[in-house]
């Protein structure tokens, strides 16, 4: 039975201007990665600062330089839209890589940590 | 599966009423563009006098105002630019195998939180659009990806508007299929 779930990985930031590159491994049962949705502790932070590459599988997804505010839904949006649609991804070997980028931007840099969503189908007979 | 990729391409804006000539690459594999998705981020650091300040009195009186310490909010006098408009300039994108402009938009800086919507919260959540913003979607064309070449032109608003030079990058994705065979 396929059934929905929803992970969440962090990533750390702790020095301003810096790429932080980072890998997150799928559960094995997970059989495709449907949406996405980044937020952050400091979420002024990541709108004004922050853009990433992000792969799954080694296939790239999102190019480098690719703006986190693209990522992101507030509050105004319904919480079942809120997710990037990513229509069906294969997961292949499991591996979901980040390579996040703050820049310096509008906002002094303060310690923040990015939260990355994925909204991924699991199938419970694997 | 989406087999689709993202070209990146960021214009640097530096004087008033500049205008840029670019051009945006398209892979050798680009079977369709399929949607154009732009950004905008200003240069510079916004001086913030301090973390305290009032919340805007959007809504009905209801007396006086709380205090925050929550989040800046750009609508007090706290920036260097107290009064941000969001159109910011204008882009227009041509295929070198086509006549006539395929894509012509305004560039807006969502920040400007000109469409926010303006709930009176009773609480210290302030609009901002980082918390209340909405979701970016990405805009649909349909250009044939045998061109090898997009021709651009981005022409500044924000600072010919204001009248001094205002820097910024605009961020210009192109997104497109790929090739069957040459995946």
């Amino acid at each position: 039975m396929i059934k929905t779930i929803y992970k969440r990985f962090d990533l750390k930031m702790t020095e301003a201007a810096k790429t932080v590159s980072q890998s997150f491994e799928l559960d094995k049962n997970i059989v495709a990665v449907k949406g996405l949705y980044l937020t952050a502790d400091r979420r002024d932070l990541l709108y004004f600062r922050g853009s990433q590459r992000i792969e799954i599988n080694k296939d790239e997804l999102f190019p480098e330089d690719y703006l986190s505010e693209l990522l992101m839904s507030g509050l105004n949006v319904p919480v079942n839209a809120r997710y990037y649609d990513l229509g069906t991804v294969d997961p292949g070997n499991k591996i979901v890589k980040m390579d996040f980028k703050d820049s310096n931007g509008q906002f002094p840099f303060t310690p923040y940590t990015v939260s990355l969503f994925l909204k991924c189908d699991k199938d419970d007979s694997k | 599966m989406k087999k689709q990729r993202c070209i990146v391409k960021i214009i640097n804006i530096s004087r008033k009423g500049e205008v840029r000539h670019f051009q945006v690459k398209v892979p050798e594999n680009a079977k369709v563009i399929t949607g154009i998705e732009t950004a905008v981020r200003m240069k510079g650091l916004v001086s913030i006098s301090n973390n305290s300040f009032t919340v805007p009195n959007i809504g009905p009186d209801i007396g006086n105002p709380p205090v925050s310490d929550f989040s800046p909010n750009p609508f007090t006098p706290d920036f260097d630019i107290p009064i941000m408009r969001s159109l910011v300039g204008e882009l227009k994108l041509q295929s070198c195998e086509e006549a006539n402009v395929f894509y012509a938009a305004d560039i807006t800086d969502p920040s400007a939180q000109e469409n926010l919507d303006r709930i009176p919260t009773p609480s210290a959540i302030i609009e901002n659009v980082w918390t209340h913003g909405y979701k970016r979607e990405l805009e649909e064309v349909l250009v044939d990806g045998n061109t090898t070449v997009l021709a651009g032109l981005y022409k500044d608003k924000l600072g010919a508007m204001q009248n001094r030079d205002v820097s910024y990058d605009v961020f210009l994705y192109v997104w497109y299929k790929l090739e069957n065979k040459k995946q």
